[in-house]
């Protein structure tokens, strides 16, 4: 018995150390860096070899792929590689001390103004000009996004903006209009939650996202941010959107905390019919269509706060050129072809299900005919990104957020939630400002 | 006669007892794991029915299907074996070789040495993480490096580069030297008397009286190994050489996770543990140390 | 005398011998890290940009920082609710599946499996099972007449649910290391103690914890610098809040150099939870009076 174990363990383990041993080829060079080259293009019949590094995986390599084979085939001077990096912010930063920079990076747009200042981005702004791209096919605040110091980084590759999803047939069975204001969803909302003694059955409005209080703020008419850089909704808007929030959650009782933790998502609240209305972005609509068979479901842009004023928050994805790449030019024409070029963006749009950044392919009937596009659409119309501050992220985490669900919870009044927010929030914008 | 009877009597209700409370604690233990079995046999539609349904009215056996062609799981597990056996090959043999000097061998530095490899597991991981990057991007004389260290890409991409910062972890050297520690010395000094080398009185005497934290120890980094995530993705750039977990990240992206494909890559990816696991449960047999020796 | 000498010597320098290969990786890869990381968070390191010498000018940072203490009153609260409670159960465990009845192994397992569980199928379970409406937490509790909470969502209790999902995933791991353990206490200890008249409790009590001090020790350290490194769980369960109850320091600590780019900055911050670690070890080691013969 003892001899069979040992010869196992013998074999298991010679077996490893052949594989480690054989599996040195290393070469962190070809794979996850840039191959030699002379900058801008090659000489010689050679193609130029590109790196494209993101983090989807699966299904969404598969999407990527698509491109990548299409642009390839399309020409022979450039073959580009995508490499899927599951953890890729945490990639691109080890990459900065081990060298092997590639040379497209799918981008999180509002990563912007914290990278740029740190010069490890390529301004495209020339090779822009250079090519004739026209700004007026994207959308300027999505530009916006990529912008730093008048110097624009990448072009958009998606965009995406939070509207209203409904439970048509709720609202049917009520007899309502999908809301169209602020008065109106809170109506809306009161009128389609159950509750069974002291349990909640159907919620009428989610309120589990006290991050969207920067889409609040802004219907209400105000801004997160002073142009100085300072917290801007310590201020009646910011308490119009405290006492709107104090109506629904502790009046009128159309939520409960933690009623859609736990039921996958945070979303599947509404598939299963527990949740009526809540705000998400077209991102779900695919997820829905896939775990919700019995969901007849509707979209409207966000409702207008009390004053008439409609807003939503644009986010989305980019393309950028990291400064250590050896083959911007290239890279540059992978960019354009993709984000640049109306087949090619619909070939993206139709092959991902996301709305592109290139305005002229979101003319095309492929979302123009169809009703599921139009409100988000029409959101992105008036939609803002958020701003752009290296520390607005970590203000609004930890500065904003945490005070939001203590007044959520009826433990802090608005007036105190505001002063503190203001307070920390202040502290933590400085705090991660840009060092000149 | 009656007091027999009512001993055993005793005895079987106590019995009784046993199974009922471990059956309990058994059912608590075992219900995520398997509510990921049921995600994995379940149609899309039925996943995120509320309540959850434990008893599934139909089973599917596509999520396995698309787990297997969306990624390459033959070549991902090889790759985490591969990791998983060298790392607990090299932590089992330095673990135990270490912690038995430190637990029975008298020199100076041993109190302050192990004190330090203690110490060094109080730092949390994520700020050494890339120091770490640039020690094995910079080693000297690998990978195409001069002597400075400079020039080619020293560990990185390297299956050395994975298993080599954690080849004789801290752990593995406090684990058995707590095993060692709890071992009687006598046998020792007999073993001095008689002559016998300080290496074979460590391998033929007290390694194998420690089988189960041998066994205990090589789950633990062979699970280490295999669910380790981070740091491999890090040093590996080719994806041939990608591991089961950063496989398992393929079913999350864009906002959306892909319940079904997802555990079920996830319950293929326990079961060299799990096997293992039942495997070495032959080491946790009662009382196999002791005969015949004082304490 | 100068035998004796030279016996000591050569036992050390066969221990010298023994501890080499760990004590040259561990220079290597974790001491080297760990000063380079000490010298950044001196600086200003961003990663991408800048590394200038900024002197104590992070220390003083963090000094006046509420939301790190903040996060270091959150773990302690925890640890001092984990780790007792943790070493309570898997001792507990370890000493019911401690017998060759008949399917102990399977309990065994199923004791085992948490460990194995995947953190996203734990936490979506444990989300469920805590739900304030339909979980059956409350469901259970309902039965006796108590309104539970919003385990997760409420301030008050979030930080309880954490500590229950980590106990519920750690407990298996540390019950077969009691397991190990428990194989290793010599049988004729308990039968002497039978002759004298001891009751089982007894026996466990003055006998069986007494044997175990070298792994109670083992598993108490682990668990206090897990608990203080805490990080996973509260992430994926409840990403630090609500209202930063279930913030930890190593949260913060990435937050700040992986997402903030400070890693600077994070590095001290990671050196003074180090500190608190250290401190609260050699708490530990006094208190369970680990070492009276070797330490």
């Amino acid at each position: 018995m003892k001899k069979k174990w040992m010869t196992l363990t013998g074999t298991i383990l010679t077996a490893a150390m052949i594989a480690g041993c054989s599996g040195n080829s290393g070469g962190g060079a070809s794979e996850g860096g840039t191959s030699p080259g002379a900058d801008g293009g090659s000489s010689g019949g050679k193609p130029v070899e590109l790196t494209f590094w993101g983090d989807w995986g699966g299904e969404g390599q598969v999407q990527f792929e698509t491109m990548v084979k299409a642009f390839n085939e399309s020409q022979d001077r450039i073959r580009v590689k995508y490499v899927l990096q599951q953890d890729m912010i945490t990639k691109f930063l080890t990459s900065a001390t081990s060298g092997g920079s590639p040379d497209i990076l799918f981008w999180d747009r509002w990563r912007t103004s914290l990278y740029a200042p740190k010069n490890v981005l390529h301004p495209i702004d020339e090779l822009m000009t250079r090519d004739g791209i026209e700004r007026d096919n994207y959308f300027e605040e999505s530009l916006k996004e990529l912008t730093y110091d008048d110097k624009l980084y990448g072009l958009p590759l998606t965009v995406d903006a939070r509207a209203l999803f409904y439970n048509k047939k709720m609202l049917e069975d009520a007899g309502l209009e999908p809301p169209a204001t602020w008065e109106e969803l809170a109506e809306a909302a009161k009128a389609l939650t159950k509750w069974n003694g002291d349990r909640l059955e159907v919620a009428g409005f989610s309120m589990s996202d006290p991050g969207l209080f920067s889409m609040y703020l802004q219907q209400a008419g105000g801004q997160m941010l002073t142009e100085d850089g300072k917290t801007n909704f310590n201020n009646e808007q910011g308490l119009a959107v405290l006492s709107f929030w104090d109506r629904l959650m502790n009046q009128d009782k159309v939520y409960r905390i933690g009623f859609e933790q736990g039921l996958g998502e945070g979303t599947d609240a509404f598939v299963t019919g527990r949740l009526a209305m809540h705000f998400t972005g077209p991102w779900m609509l695919s997820t829905y269509q896939k775990y919700g068979s019995e969901l007849d479901f509707g979209v409207v842009p966000p409702p207008a706060g009390p004053n008439g004023d409609r807003a939503s928050v644009m986010g989305g994805f980019g393309l950028v050129i990291p400064e250590g790449s050896k083959h911007k030019d290239e890279a540059w024409e992978f960019i354009t072809w993709w984000l640049a070029n109306k087949d090619n963006a619909m070939l993206w749009a139709k092959t991902s299900l996301n709305l592109p950044g290139y305005k002229p392919a979101l003319e095309d009937p492929f979302f123009a005919d169809d009703p599921q596009w139009q409100p988000f659409l029409e959101t992105l119309e008036f939609a803002k990104i958020r701003p752009r501050h290296p520390g607005y992220s970590v203000m609004e985490v930890d500065g904003l957020i945490p005070n939001l669900e203590l007044f959520i919870q009826n433990k802090q009044s608005a007036e105190d939630t505001l002063a503190k927010s203001q307070t920390q929030g202040d502290k933590l914008l400085k705090d991660n400002e840009v060092v000149k | 006669m009656e007091a027999t009877g009512s001993i055993t009597r005793a005895r079987a209700l106590r019995r009784a007892l046993f199974y009922l409370f471990s059956s309990i604690v058994a059912i608590v233990m075992f219900l995520p794991f398997y509510w990921s079995l049921l995600t994995a046999i379940k149609p899309d539609e039925e996943i995120f029915t509320v309540p959850i349904q434990w008893i599934p009215t139909s089973i599917t056996f596509d999520h396995f299907v698309t787990a297997f062609t969306t990624v390459p799981f033959g070549l991902y597990f090889w790759n985490s074996f591969v990791l998983a056996v060298l790392g607990v090959a090299f932590n089992l043999f330095f673990g135990s070789l270490s912690g038995y000097a430190f637990a029975k061998l008298k020199f100076r530095l041993n109190q302050p040495l192990f004190r330090i490899l203690l110490a060094a597991m109080m730092i949390p991981g994520i700020v050494t993480m890339i120091p770490s990057v640039y020690v094995l991007q910079h080693f000297p004389l690998l990978g195409g490096n001069n002597l400075q260290g400079e020039g080619g890409f020293g560990l990185m991409n390297t299956i050395w580069g994975v298993i080599l910062p954690g080849a004789s972890g801290s752990f593995a050297v406090f684990f058995m030297r707590q095993f060692f520690v709890s071992l009687p010395s006598d046998m020792l000094e007999v073993a001095r008397i008689e002559g016998a080398g300080e290496f074979r009185i460590f391998w033929r005497i007290y390694l194998p009286l420690t089988a189960p934290a041998l066994a205990t120890l090589g789950i633990f980094t062979f699970q280490a190994g295999w669910n380790s995530f981070l740091w491999p993705m890090i040093v590996l750039n080719d994806p041939a050489k990608h591991t089961i977990q950063m496989g398992l990240q393929a079913f999350s992206y864009n906002y959306q996770t892909d319940f079904g494909p997802m555990m079920a890559g996830a319950l293929v990816a326990i079961a060299p543990i799990l096997a293992l696991f039942l495997l070495l449960q032959r080491y946790f047999v009662q009382g196999i140390a002791f005969s015949g020796v004082k304490g | 005398m100068s035998t004796i000498n030279k016996l000591e010597r050569h036992q050390a320098r066969t221990a010298y011998l023994f501890i080499t290969p760990t004590m040259l990786l561990f220079i290597v890869f974790t001491i080297i890290p760990v000063a380079m990381a000490l010298y950044l968070s001196f600086t200003n390191y961003d990663v991408l940009s800048r590394m200038d010498w900024v002197g104590l000018d992070n220390y003083r940072r963090l000094w006046g920082d509420s939301l790190l203490w903040l996060t270091f009153r959150n773990v302690l609260l925890y640890a001092v609710i984990f780790v007792p409670l943790n070493i309570v159960l898997s001792f507990g465990l370890g000493l019911l599946v401690n017998r060759v009845w008949r399917g102990i192994k399977l309990f065994r397992t199923f004791y085992y499996l948490p460990t194995l569980t995947s953190a996203v199928a734990a936490a979506t379970v444990w989300l469920w099972l805590l739900h304030p409406e339909f979980g059956l937490v409350n469901g259970l509790l309902s039965y006796i007449g108590i309104t539970g909470p919003a385990w997760v969502a409420q301030t008050e209790t979030a930080m309880l649910a954490i500590v229950l999902v980590t106990l519920w995933q750690s407990v298996g791991a540390n019950m077969i290391i009691y397991l190990a353990g428990l194989q290793g206490v010599p049988d004729h200890l308990y039968e002497s103690a039978r002759l004298d008249g001891a009751n089982r409790w007894d026996m466990v009590r003055y006998i069986t914890w007494p044997q175990l001090r070298p792994t109670t020790f083992l598993v108490s350290t682990m668990a206090i610098i897990g608990a203080l490194q805490l990080f996973d769980q509260a992430f994926v369960l409840t990403q630090g809040g609500p209202a930063n109850v279930t913030k930890t320091p190593v949260y913060l600590i990435y937050q700040q150099g992986f997402n903030q780019l400070q890693m600077g900055y994070a590095s001290a911050q990671a050196f003074v939870l180090a500190m608190a670690i250290l401190i609260f070890s050699l708490i530990n080691m006094r208190v369970t009076k680990a070492e009276e013969s070797v330490i």
